[in-house]
């Protein structure tokens, strides 16, 4: 079984130009349907027009962080089940042990290439 | 006041006690009053230059700490260093940004292009432009490069006179005094300290991708046990 790629993908990050290189990314996978939120609240209101195959999100984020939607995401039924890649800068072992025990998906260090961004997709979805 | 004279002021206070002021004209009470204010006189005296000095001391103290921020302060064109330096970040982010928005651009616009078989110069010709323009755009390094370097320099100045005024001050660990009062962390600050992570980890710091995904091989397996 293949990655979906005709799913929708929420990316979120502070960053447009960060948002830009991931959207770039995704279309070199295959997946063109990409929105995009420049921090967790803005995410959880697109979250509720619209049903996410995926979550991409950065922690650093104000004035709610990736971690805060992504136990946002986890605490609420209809949203608890979204895969969720939690992308940072930061790589402290705790920082991603706590991202973990929050119920996030998988999670990539800053800078990453195509490949390991597809490498984590797929892992997320078992391939 | 020598022991001769506490020695005769207390012998006549205790012939008035006891009555026996027979002999003591009012010109000894009088003689006795002036001893007494001239011995005070000399301890009043001793005690005011001891003040004199305390606020002498304290007086040299404020003026080398004054001395102290004025170094911070001093500023090149009406601009002080660290305005100047947090300037310079700005516009590094400014540069920064609007270069690699530059070389997207480039690069998008590069994988849109189509080549006509009938005329292939045309398509190297867009390809070589559009790299061109990127090699351009990189040449934001050497401008904020400069710009950090500068910034750099002006937090070094500042980290020595902070520690300057450290020891002037005399702060050090445990000895802020009333000072630690300012140290409270605000509900805000609480909450990013909490939950903002801080940034980029330095080389030798931080985990890697490959670590990242062994604790995640590993939490994993200990969710399915």
């Amino acid at each position: 079984m293949s990655v979906d790629t005709s799913m929708p993908i929420l990316v979120v990050d502070d960053y447009k130009t960060m948002i830009r290189i991931i959207k770039n990314l995704l279309k070199q996978l295959g997946f063109n349907d990409v929105d995009e939120a420049m921090d967790g609240s803005e995410a959880l209101r697109k979250m509720q027009d619209r049903k996410y195959g995926l979550i991409i999100s950065d922690w650093n984020m104000e004035p709610m962080t990736g971690y805060e939607l992504l136990r946002e995401i986890r605490s609420n039924e209809p949203t608890a089940a979204t895969p969720f890649i939690m992308v940072t800068a930061e790589s402290k072992t705790e920082n991603v042990i706590a991202a973990k025990k929050a119920g996030v998906d998988n999670y990539i260090i800053k800078p990453f290439n195509a490949q390991t961004l597809k490498g984590k997709i797929d892992a997320v979805f078992g391939e | 006041m020598s022991n001769l004279d506490v020695e005769l002021i207390n012998k006549t206070v205790r012939d008035i006690r006891d009555r026996r002021a027979d002999g003591k004209s009012i010109e000894d009470i009088i003689a006795l009053a002036e001893l007494s204010a001239e011995s005070l006189k000399t301890f009043y005296q001793s005690l005011d230059n001891g003040i004199y000095g305390e606020i002498r001391n304290y007086s040299d103290h404020l003026t080398s700490i004054k001395r102290s921020v004025s170094r911070l302060k001093t500023g090149d064109n009406g601009l002080t260093r660290i305005s100047r330096a947090i300037g310079d970040l700005q516009e590094v982010v400014k540069t920064t940004e609007s270069a690699t928005d530059t070389i997207m651009e480039q690069a998008e616009e590069m994988l849109s292009l189509t080549m006509d078989p009938s005329n292939p110069n045309a398509y190297q010709m867009a390809v070589t432009n559009h790299v061109t323009s990127i090699f351009e755009a990189c040449s934001f390094q050497d401008l904020t490069g400069q710009r950090i370097q500068r910034v750099v320099s002006s937090l070094e100045r500042l980290e020595e006179r902070i520690t300057q005024m450290h020891e002037v001050l005399n702060l050090q660990a445990g000895n802020t005094g009333e000072f630690s009062i300012m140290a409270t962390e605000t509900d805000e600050e609480k909450r990013s300290r909490e939950n903002l992570l801080h940034g980029p980890s330095s080389e030798g710091e931080g985990v890697g991708q490959s670590l990242v995904d062994a604790i995640f091989a590993i939490e994993n397996k200990r969710n399915i046990a």
